[in-house]
């Protein structure tokens, strides 16, 4: 069979009147500025990141097809494993992923596995990264891996050394030999959704967990919900009011899985991203010693704010490696499956809809690195700004791949059915997609009160 | 003679129903995270088989799709599937995909037709909506020689892998599929031997029927109909019939979903006040609150006199909107439970899931858009 020169609707490379032909033929000197170099959209944004995220964003897509992509589908299917328990493969995938570095590169080596070349840029830049290319390939296994960086990042953003060598850096040696040794991030509560994410709600919101005094420490009482692997975290960063006293007092506390009186009482049933558990957790009078406070008392709020600012790249870099996802296995489909004689890929309405999503993919990714570059330190509106627009503009991506494929794109063996449900989850979590709109006039409302003053 | 329905007859029958959906079928659908196990879907449709809610191979038959001649018959079929969409979408395409098979060995006189157990009608083809080729074929138009290649190969796929997925009972023993003969699309009754049917494990949404991929064959016994103009219109009245159930079990599911995310804006409470006292919350409510109300409305004109396969352009241009609309307010009805919305136990993740598959049944959005252009230029 004769390989096909082009697709429908355009010109072979050979043709006449193909520009790739044409602009060989033009003057020597000018040839190299209007000759692209055959590439894909991958390859050409890959080689203008700088070289060490360049080598990162090849270390982590390498890593999520060598790892993620075989468990992915059964992953998703595997009925949810009790509080505590872990499927077996997703076990092993914790103990490669500890070995390989994926889990310790908050911390430089040889504390953690991060390249001393990638402190150049903003952490958020290398986070935004990496989830883009584990989610890619499965956002519940993608969150499975990043939940943790979710729980170390208070410990970092509270600046207290002393935490991070006694708490981070060994659990970072375990995990490195092969052990993980988790963390999970405790926010949200029973009756404080959106108000544990912005300071309006939070300042008339009545806390559920509270740490009350007692000597040489803390004993905490309250319940968290949906927290992101809080099922087989071992160390896990609990955001606690004071007793009495409102969320304005909250205080970071790390919580270790064996103290008396912490209990994981249920994983919910999710729609997507199911192969990392949420999980509601319980403390019934949880002693924690004084030298697990992380920054000091009535810190907990300025940690909380500064990780969510960070963390919502992350997400928006998992929206954005969510529809590349989609993106693929749309043109995949379409470049396997025949019509009347003819290849989808031949029919202009399967182009239009392709081109559409490669671009709106490519918006938002522009979007984010552009904002990311810059973000050495994490600004609340920018990262609002991505996480709710590259969510929301991922989701439109995926529905696109799910109409391209038509009713076959709802098996779950299409994969994209399960990128859908993975892909809803962004616009909800690190506050709801309507709390970093208002996150974003939150941080500018000086400049707008000004005008409103002058007015 | 054929009885006309009255508007009082309508109401009294959606009266039953409404029963049936708040009664036996919502205590069978209380924990949405739990799927219907299938013995259990069956006695449900034993139970609306026997109530007269779903027709049976009965030399007279009641119920969903049986009255299309009738003005009001349409609009009580349409309305009996929202009403039980309402409760449970999946359970009321269950129904829908039992009756299809009744209303067309009725419509084709070839009471034969129906399986010893059960049938399935497969309506669309392996992938989209045979392009152009279908208006052209259903509006009458000359059909070019790629025209007729296309919808060949669109009903009874060429490429070895190509697969029909369907919605199937348990059990079901035969299939009357739509094939293309070079002139008009006409039936045949094929055993299930004959397709190699395929579980295809779970979908996005409509937990409650499976799915099975069929192979391609033209092994079955013809069915007609011989009139070429007779062919063309029961084809077009069964893609109308696809139309409106899908719109009507859309509906019925993003009412339900409307509901709950009410509930919830009265109950839950952030920033110290009940959620639905914020602007961010009335807009997520206001958008399924709209999408209900417009496709309310474009219901009742899909509905609205007999059925015809004249009206298939109509029907499908209405599809193409509302199924956006539909998943629009599904999502954002979703929104307003925040994270809880995203858990198995809620039952908004599943309205959001149901809408969706039903967006992508049957012709998308796009397919439907493409093919009243086409429509419109050659009828």
């Amino acid at each position: 069979m004769t390989p096909q020169s082009h697709l429908d609707g355009f010109l072979s490379a050979e043709h006449p009147l193909s520009p790739r032909g044409l602009f060989a033929n033009l003057p020597a000197a000018i040839r190299p500025v209007v000759t692209p170099k055959l590439a894909t959209v991958w390859e050409q944004d890959t080689a203008a990141l700088p070289r060490a995220l360049a080598h990162a964003r090849r270390r982590y897509r390498g890593f999520a097809e060598r790892e993620l992509r075989d468990r992915s589908l059964a992953a998703d299917l595997a009925p949810h494993p009790k509080p505590g328990e872990v499927l077996p493969s997703l076990a092993a995938l914790l103990k490669t992923a500890g070995r390989e570095g994926m889990l310790t590169d908050l911390l430089p080596r040889p504390l953690g596995s991060a390249s001393l070349g990638s402190y150049r840029y903003p952490l958020v830049w290398t986070q935004a990264l990496r989830s883009e290319e584990l989610a890619r390939v499965c956002g519940g296994q993608m969150l499975l891996l990043s939940a943790h960086s979710l729980g170390v990042i208070p410990i970092v953003f509270a600046g207290d050394l002393s935490a991070i060598r006694r708490f981070v850096v060994p659990a970072y040696r375990q995990t490195m030999a092969g052990d993980p040794h988790l963390f999970a991030y405790a926010i949200t509560e029973p009756s404080a959704g959106s108000d544990a994410e912005e300071g309006h709600g939070a300042s008339v919101s009545q806390p559920n967990v509270v740490a009350k005094r007692v000597s040489g420490g803390w004993s905490l009482q309250g319940r968290k919900i949906f927290i992101s692997g809080g099922d087989i975290a071992k160390s896990i960063t609990v955001f606690a009011s004071l007793e009495s006293e409102g969320i304005e007092s909250w205080t970071c506390f790390l919580v270790t899985n064996d103290m008396p009186g912490f209990e994981v009482v249920r994983n919910e049933l999710k729609m997507g991203m199911r192969a990392s558990a949420a999980s509601e957790l319980a403390f019934h009078d949880v002693f924690v010693p004084d030298d697990h406070v992380i920054g000091s008392p009535r810190q907990g709020w300025a940690i909380n704010r500064a990780t969510l600012n960070a963390s919502r790249y992350a997400v928006a870099g998992m929206a954005v490696g969510l529809a590349q996802g989609a993106t693929e296995a749309a043109i995949d489909f379409a470049c396997r499956t025949r019509l009347a004689g003819k290849s989808l890929m031949d029919f202009q309405e399967v182009q239009l809809q392709i081109a559409n999503m490669m671009t709106e993919t490519a918006a938002i990714r522009g979007m984010l690195w552009q904002a990311a570059r810059k973000a050495y330190v994490a600004r609340q509106d920018r990262s609002s700004m991505c996480k709710f627009q590259c969510t929301d503009e991922a989701v439109r991506v995926v529905e696109m791949a799910l109409e391209l494929m038509g009713n076959h794109g709802t098996l779950h063996e299409s994969g994209v059915e399960k990128i859908y449900r993975d892909a809803r989850l962004t616009q909800i979590f690190e506050g709801t997609n309507q709390i970093n709109r208002l996150a974003v006039i939150e941080d500018q409302q000086e400049h707008f009160l000004a005008r409103i003053e002058r007015n | 003679m054929e009885t006309l329905l009255n508007e009082e007859d309508v109401q009294t029958a959606l009266g039953e129903v409404r029963r049936f959906a708040r009664g036996a079928v919502s205590s069978n659908v209380e924990r949405p995270e739990h799927p219907l196990p299938r013995h259990s879907l069956e006695a449900l449709v034993s139970v609306a088989t026997e109530a007269g809610f779903i027709p049976d191979a009965s030399d007279e038959p009641t119920g969903l799709w049986v009255d299309l001649n009738d003005p009001l018959g349409p609009t009580l079929s349409a309305r009996t599937l929202e009403t039980l969409a309402s409760v449970n979408p999946g359970i009321a395409w269950a129904c829908h995909v039992r009756a299809m098979p009744v209303w067309l060995a009725g419509r084709l006189n070839r009471p034969e037709a129906l399986g010893e157990r059960e049938t399935v009608v497969p309506l669309h083809g392996c992938y989209g909506l045979g392009r152009a080729a279908l208006p052209r074929y259903l509006a009458g138009a000359e059909l070019a020689v790629d025209d007729r290649a296309m919808l060949k190969d669109w009903l009874m796929p060429a490429q070895k892998d190509a697969r029909r997925v369907v919605h199937a009972p348990a059990g079901f023993d035969s299939v009357l599929s739509p094939y293309f003969d070079g002139d008009s699309v006409r039936w045949i009754r094929q055993p299930i031997g004959a397709l190699d049917p395929l579980p295809v494990g779970p979908t996005l949404g409509l937990d409650e029927v499976d799915a099975v991929a069929l192979a391609s064959s033209d092994a079955g016994i013809p069915l007609g109909p011989e009139n070429p103009e007779e062919a063309r219109n029961v084809f077009a009245e069964a893609l109308a019939i696809q139309s409106l159930a899908l719109v009507a079990v859309g509906l019925g599911c993003l009412r339900h979903a409307r509901d709950l995310a009410r509930e919830q804006a009265k109950a839950r409470k952030q920033g110290g006040r009940s959620i639905a006292h914020h602007p961010a919350v009335q807009s997520l409510i206001g958008s399924a609150d709209s999408a209900v109300a417009v496709v309310d409305a474009l219901l009742d004109r899909m509905s609205d006199g007999p059925l015809r396969g004249s009206r298939v352009g109509e029907m499908f241009a209405i599809r193409a909107d509302a199924h956006p609309l539909l998943c629009r307010g599904a999502t954002d009805a979703l929104q307003v439970f925040g994270g809880s919305g995203y858990m198995q136990d809620v039952g908004m993740e599943k309205a959001l899931r149901d809408s969706q598959q039903l967006r992508l049944m049957g012709g998308t959005p796009g397919d439907l858009a493409r093919f009243v252009a086409e429509w419109e230029r050659v009828r």
